[in-house]
């Protein structure tokens, strides 16, 4: 499962590369790249708060 | 009038992108706010409708509680749609009055064709989504989970580098969707223009302002999410404050030449 997962972000990331060079975007890639670290933070903060919320451990 | 068909995003000369600061949000959402005070009931019911399907889908999660994960980020991949008649009411404020739900069907009517083939993307991926994300976590949670608190239990506590591989796809998603619709929606609303041209200009437009767009991405998720905390009742507030908030957002964004790109007249809106 860890192939298909890794082959559906390259998928993901093929997609971003062709919509970018289609719209002529040329900071596309720093916008996704924001994009995700700052959800990829977003997340983290969000679970801590549920676990702190239900107190799960 | 024919629709602009062109291979890349809208011609230079008939659309400039604005570059803004983050701190513009906060105009938009002002802005937004004041839509919403003056126009009322008609936004309200916006928000009431699309708390009332929240509602549904958590009742519907709880029988299913695999695809709650799934239908929570689905929602937000088809909010964009959904605001098409609070875009045409912040429209119609904007040219000095205040409609109601007459202007809000004739959006859906008129507006409802250029945005089928749009519309029907989004939904396509929203789906994809859902049944991609059932199945991972179908995958990945090894244990029985009978209720969903239980499920939420076990997502939280679990190291699987599966649960670290469906968040990054699930960012890379929402992502290019966001890209791709933060200003299609009135975009093609307003102007008579392909959604192929539409979706290119809206990739163009982010791209120019990756961090107000990250800081406006924010914004929607953390209204989505407080309205997620308070049992889906947020949405009759955030939804509509989001929705107007947005067409000021492609206002601000979105420089366009009326000779070039002419919008399409309110008699063209009802001849339609």
């Amino acid at each position: 499962m860890t192939w298909g997962l890794t082959g559906l972000i390259g998928y993901m990331l093929f997609i971003i590369w062709n919509l970018a060079r289609k719209s002529n975007a040329g900071r596309f890639g720093t916008f996704i790249l924001f994009f995700v670290l700052a959800f990829g933070m977003l997340g983290f903060i969000a679970k801590s708060v549920i676990q702190w919320l239900f107190e799960i451990d | 009038m024919p629709a602009i068909e062109c291979e890349g995003p809208l011609p230079a000369n008939a659309f400039r992108i604005r570059q803004l600061p983050p701190g513009r949000v906060l105009a938009w959402l002002a802005s937004g706010w004041r839509d919403m005070r003056a126009i009322g009931w008609p936004s309200y019911l916006h928000g009431l409708f699309v708390c009332l399907v929240g509602i549904a889908l958590a009742l519907l999660s709880l029988e299913a509680s695999l695809l709650v994960l799934g239908l929570a980020s689905a929602f937000v991949l088809v909010g964009p749609f959904l605001a098409t008649g609070l875009y045409a009411l912040s429209r119609r404020r904007e040219r000095g009055s205040v409609g109601g739900l007459d202007i809000v069907v004739l959006a859906w009517r008129c507006a409802g064709r250029r945005l089928l083939a749009f519309n029907l993307l989004l939904l396509g991926a929203a789906l994809a989504w859902v049944a991609i994300s059932a199945l991972l976590l179908g995958l990945f949670v090894n244990v029985e989970t009978t209720s969903l608190p239980a499920l939420l239990r076990y997502v939280l506590t679990q190291d699987s580098v599966h649960f670290l591989q469906w968040t990054v796809l699930g960012s890379l998603v929402a992502a290019t969707v966001f890209a791709c619709s933060v200003i299609t929606i009135p975009l093609l609303m307003e102007r008579d223009v392909s959604t192929r041209s539409a979706i290119l200009t809206s990739v163009r437009t982010v791209s120019e302002n990756p961090l107000t767009m990250v800081v406006w991405a924010i914004c929607i998720a953390a209204a989505t999410a407080a309205s997620l905390a308070t049992g889906m009742l947020g949405f009759i507030l955030l939804y509509p404050l989001i929705g107007h908030a947005s067409w000021h957002a492609y206002r601000d964004l979105a420089e366009i030449d009326d000779q070039e790109l002419p919008q399409i007249t309110d008699d063209q809106f009802e001849n339609h």
